[in-house]
């Protein structure tokens, strides 16, 4: 609930939110921007982490490496918003937000980039779209394959 | 667990616009407490324990102390909840823990959302403010990973649930507007929802604005200004008060993620695990139960609930919804007082709006909407985005 009314006018000129690193994930960010895509996993017991953390999920260990995975992946579930879910987004609209499953089960919250949001499924095969831009880190979004 | 009641309550109307006079939230928390206490029969002065949320909005910090000192009591426990709309079934939990452990007595636990006075001083407006529930301080894994993308709020995430959830197990749309309709009809026989006098059909359903696919408009819940407040207490004290004392058999509480990406199984959602520590800790199972009254921030936080409190089993809600009526005139009443759905979010008195509405059919003093079978009551509460799980199940005694 928000605490005070936003003036339109306010609202009209707010930055569009991205990512701004912290040490831990930096190499994850570093990674997209040569469009690769790395995740950590967990040497002591096999768990893949994401997003970026210094322990395990499982094991909370802190053996955990970097590896190269491919960009690839299925549609976990995802949904067509008509309103945007903030004011800074309202340019984008439809935004299809998704959440994308690696083979690995990693999970990413991401976008799909489509013009055909119809033909999206549960389980639709994607690929990476490594979004660059000037202004901020690079993004992962997603295509159909 | 019978070593807890809660005694009695206050609730407001539901209001789209708030016509009455503006006080600080303080002062509107102070309100709720004094007269859940006279309704519960119970002198303020033996109220020795509080739950409050961060619903307060005089100060970020300190809340349980500032509370305390403001309506002049001393408390042996406090708690300042931070589950979201779970927070106050986590009160009623935690208050009872606390009662039957013999820490205190007394326990008022109170939500309020009506408006204040014009602040003459207004803070410096801050783009965080946008981004609600989804924290956008540096760091967080939302600011980080999520946001970026356009992942934040509520009405997203809880779409993505229920587009999978119907990806498995069948697109019978009808049957999850059916749980909006259901429950309009029991608003209607509630003089305090903020659509009393307002019936939908599930056509009426399926046609509202489209907001986030599958999810239209008549299925999310519509803010509003309220407030409600319970005291918990010995069942001693509350057999000595003025209403059937509502035993607070069995509650349990799960979490287990923030974001819906993160979810360990997106269609077991925690309130599973919560709802079998409560049955269990009862004695009692969900066949037991008169009266459900379920967090219902949208119509597929319903149909999960039912499902993963095991009124049928996974994959079998819609057909649940289609072959039971919700409504309080129905074979499964669900939300009798309308649900948040039919009697509006107060913001986190919307989950108390529950509580109170199991304690008023339990106690007999549901008006129109009253359940001839009224003894045991199962509620639950849902924070982030099915992030906070927890359920009660209260007994009339």
């Amino acid at each position: 609930m928000a605490r005070f009314e936003i003036p339109p006018e306010v609202l009209a000129t707010l930055p569009r939110p991205i990512p701004y690193p912290t040490p831990t994930a930096q190499p994850f960010w570093d990674a997209l921007a040569r469009d690769e895509l790395v995740v950590l996993h967990c040497r002591g017991c096999g768990t893949w982490v994401h997003y970026p953390r210094r322990r395990c999920t499982t094991c909370m260990g802190e053996d955990l490496v970097w590896e190269t995975v491919e960009p690839t992946g299925t549609i976990h579930t995802f949904t067509v918003t008509h309103r945007p879910t903030a004011v800074v987004f309202a340019d984008e609209m439809p935004q299809v937000l998704a959440i994308v499953e690696l083979p690995t089960g990693v999970r990413l919250s991401t976008t799909i980039v489509t013009d055909d949001p119809g033909a999206l499924h549960v389980g639709t095969a994607v690929v990476g779209v490594f979004d660059h831009a000037d202004d901020r880190p690079t993004l992962l979004r997603f295509r159909p394959a | 667990m019978t070593t807890a009641a809660i005694a009695g309550y206050a609730q407001r109307r539901a209001e789209r616009r708030y016509t009455g006079e503006q006080r600080l939230s303080l002062e509107h928390w102070a309100d709720l407490a004094a007269d859940a206490l006279a309704d519960a029969g119970i002198d303020p002065r033996d109220v020795d324990g509080l739950c409050c949320a961060g619903d307060v909005m005089e100060t970020d910090a300190f809340l349980p102390a500032t509370i305390a000192e403001f309506c002049g009591w001393s408390v042996n426990f406090a708690e300042r909840l931070d589950l979201g709309g779970a927070s106050p079934v986590g009160m009623v939990w935690r208050a009872a823990a606390a009662v039957a452990l013999g820490l205190c007595e007394v326990v008022v636990c109170a939500d309020t959302m009506r408006p204040r006075p014009r602040d003459p001083h207004p803070p410096k407006l801050d783009a965080r403010m946008i981004y609600g529930a989804s924290s956008s301080v540096w760091g967080s894994p939302q600011a980080e990973f999520e946001i970026p993308y356009g992942h934040l709020g509520q009405n997203s995430g809880y779409a993505m649930y229920a587009q999978r959830y119907h990806e498995l197990y069948g697109w019978d749309e009808r049957s999850r507007a059916k749980i909006a309709a259901d429950q309009r009809v029991s608003a209607c026989a509630n003089p305090d929802a903020v659509f009393f006098g307002t019936p939908v059909t599930i056509d009426d359903v399926l046609a509202s604005p489209m907001i986030s696919e599958p999810l239209r408009m008549l299925e999310i819940v519509m803010p509003v200004s309220g407030g409600a407040a319970v005291v918990v207490t010995t069942p001693e004290r509350a057999r000595r008060a003025q209403h059937r004392p509502v035993l607070v058999a069995g509650f349990g509480e799960h979490l287990t993620h923030k974001s819906p990406t993160y979810a360990p199984d997106l269609l077991r959602t925690p309130v599973g695990a919560a709802a079998a520590t409560a049955f269990a800790m009862a004695g009692l199972t969900p066949a037991d139960v008169d009266v459900a009254e379920i967090y219902d921030c949208y119509t597929i936080t319903v149909l999960l609930s039912i499902e993963d409190s095991g009124f049928c089993g996974k994959g079998e809600g819609l057909a649940f919804v289609r072959d039971h009526d919700l409504s309080f005139k129905g074979d499964f009443p669900v939300n009798t007082h309308g649900g948040q759905l039919g009697y509006g979010q107060a913001g986190m008195a919307g989950g108390m709006s529950q509580v109170v509405e199991a304690v008023s059919q339990i106690q007999g003093r549901a008006g129109d909407r009253q359940l001839r079978k009224h003894d045991v009551a199962y509620v639950t509460g849902t924070g982030g985005v099915m992030s906070e799980q927890a359920a009660l199940v209260l007994v009339g005694e």
